[in-house]
């Protein structure tokens, strides 16, 4: 089982609600469009089971870049398909880390 | 754990047949996101007003009955068949006669108010107008990705995209479906069930209008899409871009190939 981290906070705010995620891939429920530069990435809340924390990663505007959300999808599933022991970071605004095709900022992770 | 991911893209589509001779399509209710797939924008009819959208679909038209003054002067051939018009019984393009199919491509040959496609009457636009017939046959298909309000997560968003892990794959319900595509293909529906991607009980709805009979097909593309072994991409169903190009998953070989499994429709209802 892999478990991926998703982060949208700097160091100095860690541990704050809506900041952080931690989810096994197998909680992951699906990704869509949020806008036209941005994927939402939804994952089974840990705090209502019944309900998704949102991930939203900004790309490139699919008006002017058509396959913008279609590559930023391959590149979520390589993410949580890949093959490393323990976790895998998504993103991580604290540490600057990001897909290729990810903007960091005004990529959000919200709890539900 | 590795799950193999499956991509839809939206192409919208209705088809119905007139029941009453009246001049709007889906008999004057507003076309829906969830029944047909796109939601076309507010639009006013007029020659080169594409700015609302109107090169993103097509209204099609199939005659059901002969009458002279029903189809404007500016439609010449049929969209099908690619005969002329006048090189029917009568010679005349502004004559309809039975099965004649009819791409009403102007800007100016409709309007649309909040989703309701309303077509000029032949008599008010002889050159771009249609009048409608008891039982003729329309279709409205999406021919690029679609930017109206409605089709995408808000307004003047692009037309909606979802992926999701086959392990939250939960089934293939064949739906009865009365229709054809104007080129005569028989045309069946199947909704593929996936967990809902809220989170909540129930099950997000991908809509596929295909060719009749090809249901088996399609569950044993969704078994090899499950089984491909393919985890660096998501796999993708089909889908349509702004540019009127598509791509077909192709069936249980996964070939690409249009030709090995066509889709006419593919939209999440919800």
């Amino acid at each position: 089982m892999n478990y991926i981290i998703a982060n949208d906070v700097a160091l100095t705010s860690l541990g704050a609600a809506d900041g952080t995620v931690m989810f096994p891939t197998n909680m992951v429920l699906g990704m869509d469009t949020s806008a036209d530069t941005k994927l939402r990435l939804s994952v089974r809340s840990p705090l209502d089971t019944d309900d998704a924390d949102l991930i939203n990663i900004v790309h490139a505007d699919t008006n002017t870049e058509e396959k913008a959300f279609r590559n930023m999808v391959d590149e979520v599933v390589s993410v949580l398909n890949g093959d490393f022991a323990g976790a895998a970071v998504l993103f991580d605004v604290a540490n600057n880390i990001s897909l290729p095709g990810q903007t960091l900022t005004g990529s959000t992770v919200t709890q539900d | 754990m590795k799950t193999t991911y499956v991509y839809f893209g939206t192409k919208g589509y209705l088809y119905e047949t007139d029941s009453s001779a009246d001049q709007t399509i889906n008999g004057g209710s507003t076309l829906t996101l969830a029944d047909h797939g796109i939601v076309p924008v507010n639009h006013t009819r007029a020659v080169g007003n594409e700015s609302t959208s109107t090169d993103a679909y097509r209204v099609v038209v199939k005659a059901a009955t002969s009458a002279a003054s029903t189809r404007g002067a500016a439609y010449t051939h049929d969209f099908v068949t690619g005969a002329a018009f006048t090189a029917g019984a009568d010679s005349t393009a502004t004559t309809s006669e039975i099965g004649d199919i009819t791409n009403l491509s102007s800007p100016d040959a409709f309007g649309v108010s909040s989703g309701i496609i309303t077509i000029a009457n032949f008599s008010t636009d002889g050159d771009h107008g249609y009048l409608i017939g008891d039982d003729d046959e329309f279709w409205v298909e999406q021919v690029a990705r679609h930017d109206a309000a409605g089709n995408g997560p808000s307004a003047s968003t692009l037309s909606m995209a979802s992926c999701y892990p086959m392990f939250n794959y939960m089934g293939a319900n064949p739906v009865a479906y009365a229709g054809t595509h104007y080129d005569g293909t028989s045309l069946d529906q199947t909704d593929l069930h996936f967990a809902k991607r809220g989170g909540a009980n129930g099950t997000d709805i991908i809509r596929i209008i295909h060719t009749a009979g090809a249901y088996p097909n399609i569950v044993k593309t969704m078994e090899a899409i499950y089984n491909s072994g393919v985890y660096n991409r998501a796999v993708t169903f089909y889908d349509l871009d702004t540019a009127g190009n598509e791509t077909f998953v192709g069936g249980p070989s996964l070939s690409g190939n249009r030709g090995d499994m066509r889709i006419y429709g593919c939209w999440r209802t919800t």
